[in-house]
């Protein structure tokens, strides 16, 4: 994912250090998930990107409202 | 309403019955099919569906009588398709006419068929195709029967010898049967031809089955008063009776090889095109002719509505199909069905233009409409699709935008001017004007600016709808039951379907009634062409209003294809925005390539996704009242909140200067100490387009701002932030500037962070 190439270049604002890929709990629609994205080792902060969010994210989105 | 009533809403539907020339056709050739592939020059494929019917193309081709002429509708403008040319043509134009051989497990069963003509033969070639043992007793020396009289007898055997080449069966010539006891079989065929030997079995035979009173017996063809072509279509019948019977032991057939299709007179509803009159040709056509002839064919089938519908379309489905979709999305099967069609019932632009074009006048609006209702009572429709709507009309609805005025004295008004809640979102100065001019006809004119209501109806969401009338309602009666009157043509459909009691007049009817030599005057005479919003199509008198009122000013009007009771929805009605993006996207691009002219539409939100889009269009309100609003002026959405703002504080205040409320944008509405936002068009776009206010990225910027939660680029500086607010999750990623925020990035998603800021390290 390119959130991997990402990771590195970004810190937390508020915890001054990097993010690392974490696992990250969502939930929509009656149904959880995990995923690993970049987040704040010490806060828990997390971040994603818009590829992601456009992309992978969306699908899941449309394939839960239909379902 | 129960879900099976969903049903009854296309219960009338004909699309994908048999068309006229199929159902009278004794052999059931499926025309549609054998005619889209000549049509594409596929003759072969069509000779195959066409084989599969007739059993003996080579010899139906020539001899078939076509009752599929006498109900062709094409006869209505001009004549009937020549099908009986068309499939010699599929014949001589098939390189490869040799029959599929079959590979049917042998039967120890005999089967005895008397007569070799057609009805007897096509009895044979069913059979032995599935592989039972026939022996064929022919009186003469040759196959044929009457056929002989019409065809030479070595068409007749060539057909024979083909259709029979991979079904081998025992032809026994110069036999004449006199007693059925001279045969030894396990069922029996007579099929002996006109005025032939019936062994007394005729009375009292099945006319369905075919079958006869004795046990395992059968008659059929010209023998009991057939044509020839309904001789064969006995023959394939009977092959069928026989082998039920020798399988079961009963004579009583295969009730789907006898019940008969009745002409659909609901075909006889569709219009013909333009006549197209048939070459006359002699003998067998080329196949130029004979592709030219196929395309004269309607292939009948009634598909107006989709023909009329972007969102069938899209789905590739018609109306029976989607009642059952519907059906099954309102009661899912846990772990088995989905909600199927939770997004079709959120895609349709609730025009009405399928009822209107359709001959039976199906109601899909409504039947999707009723469903978005279930929906939400079940709970289960999802909540982001009309999210930001429902936000919207609360705005709408609430202290800040919110206007009932009434005069202050006891006197009773005249009028209530009802301009709806996106008009003045679109630009305060439409409201205004139209106001003022109202005025001049009633100084004593109430006013109420809010929504009708129509979003909640679209989200499903009626308790709150009827709660939004109820308010209209008892304001309506406040100020003395006067005559309402609307600008926005929905508000007048909502109006007239839900507050009946309600007396409604367009604004349009008004100002044509009442011209006003002050209006602004075209004096270059500028051509437009009307955009009608979908909700006029119910108002004839504001169509014809408004179109006077453009000539008034000295507009010539362009009448578009879709225009009148056949208006289209411009892609905002039903709000599909949220639930169908690319659909949306694929209905204005339609909508405002219909003419170059510029539009002239008479609902805000026609006037605003077309500019949104590009297309130069004005609300007619601008150009009366010379309002200066540019032809391709993008209202933000934000914008929207703060014209709403603006509208109410100049008509609550004392002099409502149109002038100056037009002018009132965002930058003036955000308090001087708000800092600045710098937004790209391109990233405007991206936000409108995904329903993203500057309301909310503000609210995201200062929440990570004030709370630190951030994240920052080490390359290139970028910070991104992000919050969810109510069903959306916001990120933005910016830069800072000295006084504001320059945005470099804006995107949201539906899916919610479950566990953020819970601290994974320390688990």
């Amino acid at each position: 994912m390119d959130n991997n190439k990402q990771e590195c270049e970004l810190i937390c604002g508020k915890c001054q250090v990097p993010l690392q890929m974490e696992k990250v709990e969502f939930n929509y629609m009656n149904h959880q998930f995990r995923h690993d994205f970049p987040r704040c080792p010490v806060c828990g902060q997390v971040y994603i990107m818009e590829e992601i969010v456009n992309g992978k994210m969306k699908e899941v989105e449309t394939a839960l409202e239909d379902k | 309403m129960e879900i099976n009533d969903f049903a009854n809403y296309t219960e009338a539907c004909f699309q994908g019955t048999p068309a006229p020339c199929m159902s009278v056709c004794p052999l059931k050739v499926d025309v549609r099919a054998v005619i889209e592939n000549v049509q594409n020059g596929n003759f072969s494929a069509a000779y195959r569906l066409y084989r599969n019917q007739v059993v003996f193309p080579g010899i139906v081709s020539r001899i078939c009588h076509q009752p599929c002429q006498l109900v062709c509708l094409r006869n209505q403008s001009d004549l009937s398709i020549e099908l009986r040319k068309i499939e010699m043509a599929c014949v001589a134009y098939t390189n490869k006419r040799d029959p599929i051989s079959f590979n049917a497990p042998k039967k120890n069963k005999r089967v005895a068929i008397i007569g070799a003509g057609l009805s007897g033969m096509a009895c044979a070639n069913k059979l032995v195709s599935r592989n039972y043992e026939v022996m064929v007793y022919e009186k003469e020396a040759f196959p044929g029967g009457a056929l002989k009289k019409t065809l030479p007898q070595e068409v007749i055997l060539a057909e024979f010898e083909l259709e029979f080449k991979h079904a081998r069966f025992n032809l026994i010539p110069s036999r004449e049967i006199v007693d059925l006891s001279e045969i030894e079989a396990d069922a029996i065929y007579i099929a002996t031809g006109k005025n032939g030997r019936t062994f007394g079995l005729e009375p009292d035979m099945n006319r369905d089955s075919l079958g006869s009173q004795q046990q395992g017996v059968f008659l059929g063809g010209e023998l009991i008063g057939s044509d020839p072509i309904t001789a064969i279509e006995h023959g394939v019948r009977v092959s069928h009776s026989i082998e039920k019977y020798l399988k079961v032991n009963l004579m009583d057939g295969v009730p789907s090889t006898y019940l008969k299709d009745e002409v659909e007179e609901k075909y006889l509803k569709l219009k013909i095109s333009d006549p197209l009159f048939p070459e006359a040709i002699d003998g067998v056509m080329t196949s130029e002719q004979a592709i030219s002839e196929a395309k004269r064919c309607l292939k009948c089938d009634c598909n107006i509505c989709v023909n009329s519908c972007e969102m069938m379309q899209h789905f590739k489905k018609k109306p029976l199909r989607i009642t059952q979709d519907v059906m099954a999305t309102m009661r899912p099967v846990e772990q088995f069905s989905k909600r199927i069609a939770s997004r079709l019932i959120n895609s349709c632009n609730q025009c009405g233009l399928c009822e209107t074009v359709c001959p039976e006048s199906i109601d899909m609006e409504e039947e999707l409409l009723k469903a978005r209702h279930f929906l939400f009572k079940d709970k289960a429709m999802p909540a982001a699709y009309h999210d930001f709507w429902m936000r919207d009309m609360a705005f709408a609805n609430s202290d800040e935008a919110y206007i009932f005025m009434t005069p202050e004295q006891k006197i009773k008004s005249k009028y209530l001017f009802f301009p709806g809640c996106q008009l003045g979102a679109s630009a305060p100065g439409y409201v205004t004007a139209a106001f003022e001019f109202i005025k001049k006809l009633d100084h004593y004119a109430s006013i109420l600016v809010g929504c009708c209501g129509v979003p909640a109806d679209w989200a499903g969401d009626e308790a709150l709808r009827d709660q939004v009338h109820a308010q209209i309602a008892s304001q309506w009666k406040e100020a003395g039951e006067p005559l309402v009157v609307l600008a926005c043509p929905t508000c007048k459909k909502t109006f007239s379907q839900y507050l009946p009691d309600i007396k409604t007049i367009s604004l349009y009817q008004v100002m044509a009634l009442n011209p006003d030599p002050r209006w602004k005057y075209d004096d270059e005479k500028n051509v437009v062409a009307i955009f009608d919003p979908c909700a006029s199509r119910y108002d004839q008198p504001m169509q014809k209003s408004v179109r006077s009122l453009l000539t008034t000013i000295g507009y010539q009007v362009e009448e578009l294809s879709d225009q009148g009771e056949l208006a289209k929805c411009c892609s905002y009605g039903g709000h599909i925005q949220a639930v169908n993006p690319g659909l949306k996207q694929k209905i204005v691009t339609d909508r405002v390539n219909q003419a170059n002219y510029p539009y002239v539409t008479y609902c805000s939100n026609c006037r605003d996704t077309f500019a949104s889009a590009g297309k130069e269009s004005d609300h007619l309100l601008n150009l009366i009242f010379d309002l200066g609003i540019e032809s391709t002026a993008v209202v933000s959405l934000s914008q929207r909140w703060q014209n709403r703002i603006a509208l109410k504080n100049s008509l609550t205040g004392s002099v409502a200067d149109t002038k100056t409320v037009e002018l009132a944008t965002s930058e003036q509405a955000i308090p001087k100490s708000a800092p600045r936002l710098v937004i790209s068009p391109e990233l405007r776009k991206v936000m409108n387009a995904q329903l993203i206010m500057d309301e909310d990225v503000m609210a995201v910027i200062s929440n990570g701002e004030t709370t630190g939660n951030l994240v920052i680029n080490q390359v290139n500086s970028d910070v991104t932030a992000h919050l969810t607010r109510g069903l959306i999750t916001y990120w933005v990623t910016y830069q800072k500037l000295s006084d504001g925020y320059e945005l470099k990035n804006v995107y949201a998603h539906r899916m919610k962070i479950a566990d953020e800021f819970s601290n994974p390290a320390a688990k």
